[in-house]
This record gives structure tokens, sequence and C-alpha cells, in this order.
């Protein structure tokens, strides 16, 4: 499969943070192929493993999405909402969803209109407490199909743009699921020392949690964490933002700095461009999770670049997603024995 | 019966950080019930009872001892002692009511006229008046870092519905002595965790379910309330069953876990309520996070103004979640 389409395919995917059994299926079929092993542990993390006799190293990358719930449902059928992760309620209105019920039924996101808005409501941005899911059927049946606690998904458009730009919701951190794959890929033409694991991890969109069980029970020698950070977008803080083009290798209280001496140097060798991006405490990504596993794990982060974070047109450049893969490659195959003794040295 | 195990654990003092006499009373209340009893290094009682199968499953199941309060940082020269909050104990419900030292001194607690136009009054507004006309008068009764409590209150209310302050969460410790007691022969081994300092964020069941190591986790805590004028989430009332929790800020509940729950509560005849909850969490949250991860739910107690010194709730609920959970532990 091209990389691509696995981008297009498991972007479509549900995987609500705490219930990410379809997709952690989806991945564990696409990986099992370039693995030694793959399984599904108990919170919907996907562990494939690809064996070597050298250190042990965790490549993490989270495939749960944001999304919304059902908590209550009017009088009139309308269902209201709360979110699974950080979802922005601007971006609500006139959104298509799929609302798991007993069967899967098509809504839309549906506010008070504009005419019927006080001046006050007008100045101010829509909150997620004033939208509904309207699925068009009459109160009875909407509630004989859901109930609270049931998932909205929110819908799912692949949109190719010019110049190998694609706009696609759960390109966070799918994306870099996505790079794993490409990794994998790469790899079956390389050798390797270290004993590799491509976790895709559950439940980062609440905590980190996946990463935190996974970090525990595979007890990595290092560890890579992937995720996605924000480009450059008009009007945004220029220190908060990076090229779209290029990845990024963090640095901070929470990455290893040696470790991320050993990845620049990679990428160096490879002409890999890399830019650097400061995160001064928590790096809230699986970094954090994994890095304080059992007692410590030397962890670096790895970013790609996406435009529009948390939206259902989060844009990233394929070409960097492929440039990522090669780089988390070329790293497995330069992980060895001596790295242990020289990371505090 | 439900009620005076309710009543006689909602009497214990039991801050957090101090729930010894909280477990001493749950130690006499199960004594020839369980297999075994221990307390670890941070207070929780661990009980067990083993299961009758063989490959029986071993089902943590965890509620929570401690009880907010208001630790003595400073005492004035007055006598009055200025303190800060033990967990989330709010300014504005602590105002004006009665609370109790481990000794049972009592005080009361007191606010300094609101000169600064706050909206909301905040701990150094507070003081607690125990009496005391000197600060030498007052240190004979109370020392620094001692720690006061809502003074126990319990009043039925109408037909079904009682108020106390702690019933979060004694009445979940209530609720867990009662399933030990009840549950004969069960196919599943049963570890009721009396847990400690779950409102300063479940500390005492992380470390006891590290140490135990279960095959599936179960947290019993109450959960907030959504019947009352102008409160309309979460979609909870009293009176209409327990509740199955979906997700709260520590814990999505592992499908698994949720949906043996709503199987146990339709084979017990118990109607049972779903809860999303957009804020708080319960030992759940730790218990779900443990080690390599461990399947874990919460059932939950619908309780009006949690965190106040009326916290109520409706005892046809508790019935229901002990029935639930009778059938659980065979289900699970």
């Amino acid at each position: 499969m091209r990389t691509e389409d696995f981008l297009r395919d498991i972007t479509a995917i549900r995987g609500l943070s705490g219930d990410e059994g379809p997709v952690a299926d989806f991945v564990a079929d696409a990986f099992r192929p370039y693995c030694d092993e793959v399984w599904v542990d108990q919170m919907h993390n996907v562990i494939a493993r690809k064996k070597g006799g050298g250190p042990k190293v965790m490549f993490a990358a989270h495939l749960d999405e944001i999304g919304l719930m059902v908590v209550n449902i009017e009088e009139d059928g309308s269902l209201r909402l709360g979110q699974v992760g950080g979802v922005d309620p601007r971006i609500l209105p006139g959104q298509r969803v799929w609302v798991y019920g007993k069967d899967r039924l098509l809504g839309i996101i549906g506010a008070k209109a504009p005419h019927l808005l006080s001046a006050e409501e007008r100045s101010k941005n829509y909150q997620r407490e004033d939208l509904y899911v309207d699925l068009g059927l009459p109160p009875q049946r909407v509630r004989e199909q859901v109930q609270i606690g049931d998932q909205v998904q929110l819908e799912h458009r692949y949109t190719a743009l010019q110049n190998g730009r694609v706009a696609v919701k759960t390109s966070d951190d799918r994306a870099c699921v996505a790079m794993m794959f490409e990794a994998l890929k790469q790899l079956q033409n390389l050798r390797h020392e270290a004993d590799l694991y491509f976790v895709a991890t559950a439940q980062e969109e609440v905590g980190t949690r996946g990463a935190i069980t996974s970090a525990f029970a595979l007890d990595p020698d290092f560890a890579v964490a992937l995720d996605v950070c924000h480009a450059d977008t008009p009007g945004a803080p220029a220190w908060r933002t990076h090229k779209l083009d290029s990845l990024v290798a963090s640095m901070g209280p929470f990455i290893h700095p040696v470790l991320r001496g050993k990845l620049v140097e990679v990428a160096k060798e490879q002409n890999i461009s890399l830019q650097t991006a400061v995160v001064p405490r928590s790096t809230f990504t699986d970094a954090d999770g994994i890095g304080e596993a059992r007692a410590g794990v030397p962890t670096v982060l790895l970013e790609l670049p996406l435009k529009n974070m948390h939206t259902t047109v989060e844009t990233l450049d394929s070409k960097n997603l492929r440039e990522g893969g090669r780089l988390l490659a070329q790293f497995a195959v330069a992980v060895n024995e001596g790295w242990e003794d020289e990371l505090w040295t | 019966m439900l009620r005076d195990t309710l009543q006689t654990l909602l009497g214990a003092y039991g801050p957090t950080g101090q729930e010894h006499l909280v477990a001493d009373k749950v130690r006499e209340l199960l004594s020839g019930h369980v297999d075994s009893m221990r307390t670890d290094a941070l207070g929780n009682l661990i009980v067990e009872k083993f299961g009758a199968e063989e490959n029986a499953k071993t089902i943590m199941i965890s509620a929570h001892m401690d009880h907010i309060g208001l630790v003595v940082t400073d005492i004035e020269k007055e006598g009055f002692l200025r303190v800060h909050a033990v967990g989330g104990i709010s300014p504005r419900l602590v105002a004006a009511r009665k609370v109790v030292f481990a000794d049972g001194t009592p005080g009361i607690v007191a606010l300094e006229p609101n000169t600064k136009g706050k909206k909301e009054p905040e701990m150094s507004d507070l003081f607690v008046d125990i009496g005391a006309d000197s600060r030498e008068e007052a240190e004979k009764l109370v020392s620094i870092g001692d720690v006061a409590v809502y003074a126990p209150d319990f009043t039925a209310l109408g037909r079904h519905k009682v108020a106390s302050p702690a019933m979060d969460n004694r009445c979940a410790c209530a609720l867990l002595v009662e399933l030990l007691m009840y549950a004969e022969g069960q196919k599943n081994t049963i570890v009721g965790v009396f847990s400690t300092q779950e409102e300063v964020g479940l500390r005492g069941a992380r470390v006891a379910a590290y140490a135990v190591e279960p095959d599936i986790g179960l947290a019993l805590d109450v959960t907030a309330w959504g019947d009352t004028p102008q409160t309309k989430l979460p979609a909870v009332k009293l009176g209409a069953g327990p509740a199955v929790k979906i997700m709260d800020r520590s814990m999505i509940a592992s499908p698994y876990v949720r949906d043996k729950l709503f199987e146990a509560a339709q084979a017990a005849g118990v109607a049972v309520q779903r809860e999303v909850l957009a804020f708080g969490g319960t030992d759940g949250g730790a218990i779900q996070l443990s080690r390599g991860g461990v399947p874990t739910g919460t059932l939950s107690i619908p309780c009006r103004y949690v965190h106040s010194a009326n916290e109520v709730i409706d005892l046809r609920d508790m019935e229901g979640a002990l029935k639930v959970l009778l059938q659980f532990i065979e289900l699970a």
C-alpha cells in the first residue's frame, strides 16, 4: 500500500479516544506484513515488533482521534454534545457527523441562526453547549437509536491539494502512524541491530494514557515519540510555528539531549531537513508518558508540522511525511549496543 | 443493613491522609466475612475474598475512604485558625459550617467581611473559630497541621433520600462493605480496596492497583447530578438507579467493563443511568493506567451538592448498585 493511501484510509476509520478498536485492527493488519509479530493490547495500543538482538527501541504515534459524545437528548430529539479530547467548537457549526447509535447515522451540527442571536451572542463564538446534532428523525426514533455516551465522529473528507499537500481530519496523529508505516516498508531492505517496537498508541488526546501503559509493558531502552506540531499560519506567533515542509526535532527538559543529538546526526548524514522547536515544559505528547515509565526512558520527540490542528482540514506536506519515515528507518538502523554508555557522557 | 453500615461509616473522622479511623470501622464490619485484610504503606485497607473457580479473575473494587477537609496553617493572636484546603473544598460552601478535628474539638468556619468586592471568597478570607480567646489557648486544642472536616450530620430527607457530609465517598465504602459481606461462593476473586488520598489525585488507588495487579478494575464513587432546576448535566437523576460511567476527566471506561456493568444491571433487573461527566475523576483513572493497563470502569451513586456539608443521595440507588455489583462479580 502506498503511504498516501494508508493515510487516506486510516483517517476515515473510527477510533475516538477510549474506543480505538476499529482503527487498531486496521493498523495491525497494515503493519503485519512488515513485522515479526503484531498485537493489540487491552488499551487498544497496537504493538508491532521487528526483532533484533540489540537495544529495545520504542517508536510511538497515537492512533486515537478527537471527537464528540452525546451527553443529553433534548425533547425535540436534538443531541447535545460533550467532547472527547479538545474539539474546537468554532469549527463545528455546519459540519457533517456520524453518530454511532444502534446504527451509524449521518447528522449535521446546527446552531441558532445569526438572525436569531442577540447582539451579545453575536459578538461571541459559538460554544459547544449552544450546538446540537440534528439527525432529522422524530424524537421517539432518536431515543430508540441513540443513547447518552454514544460517539459522534466528524466526517472524513480527504483533500489532495496542489504541491503534495494534503488536508484531512485526524492527521493528528495518524500522519505519524503513516510515518511509522513508511519506515517499516523502508526497513524491509535494511539491516538493523536494534529490537524495534512500533507502537500506535491509544488515548493520547485525553492524557497520553496508552503511551503510559505500553511503555511500562515494553520497558524500552530508548524511545522516539512522534506527533504533530503547528506549521506557519498567517497571524500565528512565529516562535510557536514551523515550516510546513521540514520535520522538527524538539528540545527541552522532557527530551533527552544526547539521544536527540543522535537523531540530528542521522538526519544530517541522510540529508534530511530538520528544524528545532523549544518545548520549555511538558510536551503534551506521548514523550511525556514514555519518558516517565518505570525507572525512566531516554526519549526524543520528532514532530510533523501541520496547519489547522484539531480541525477537519489538518494540512500537511506528504513529501515531508515520507522523509519522516526515512529518518525513522535510518535512525532504527543506526541504533547500536554502544548507545547506552554514551547517553550521559 | 446498608443504611446502618452507611451511617456507621459516615460518622468516622477521616480526612485525606488520615483515613485510619474509617479503616478501623471497615475492619470491624468485615471481621469474619472475608479471607484476608491488610493495610499498605499509604493506609489503603486491602481486603480479599477468594473466588470459587480455579481460573477466577481478580477484580479490584475500590472505594475511597478519605474526606475533604481544612488544614490549619496558622493561628492568629486572637485565637482564630487560618486554614488551607485539603482536596476540593470550596470557600463558598464551607463558610458558616461546623467542622470538627480528630479529637472532637469543634469549630465554626467564618468569613471575613467582603471588603474587596470579590465575587467568590478565597481560602484566605476564611478563619475557624474554636472559641479560644488567644493563640495560647487555641494551641492547647489545635496545632498547625491538624485537619478539620465537616462535622457529622446525618439527615433523612423524604422517604428515600439522606443528606450528610462525607457521602463522597463513604456511601461507596458502605456499598463495598455490603458487597464483601453478601458475596458468597462467587466465581471471581474480589479484592476490595478501601483507598486513601483520592481527593488529592487518586494516590491510594494508584499504589494499591500496582500491588494488587488486578485483571479487572472497578471504582465505586459518587457522581454529580443533573436534576435540580438549573442543572441539566450530567443527565443523571437521583432515584433513577446507579450510573455506569462512560467517561470523565480521569478515565474513559474500558468498553469491556462498561458493557459488563450494563449486562449485570439487566441480569439484576435494575435500571441504570449512563453518565458522561465533563469534570472530575475517580480511582478508576488510576487503576486503568496501572502497569501495562487494566480494563476498568466505574459504577456511580448520583449525589447532589457534592463536596458540600449536605451531600444528598437516594438509598434506592444504593440498593440497586449492590444488586448490580453482585451480578457483576459473576459475569466479569
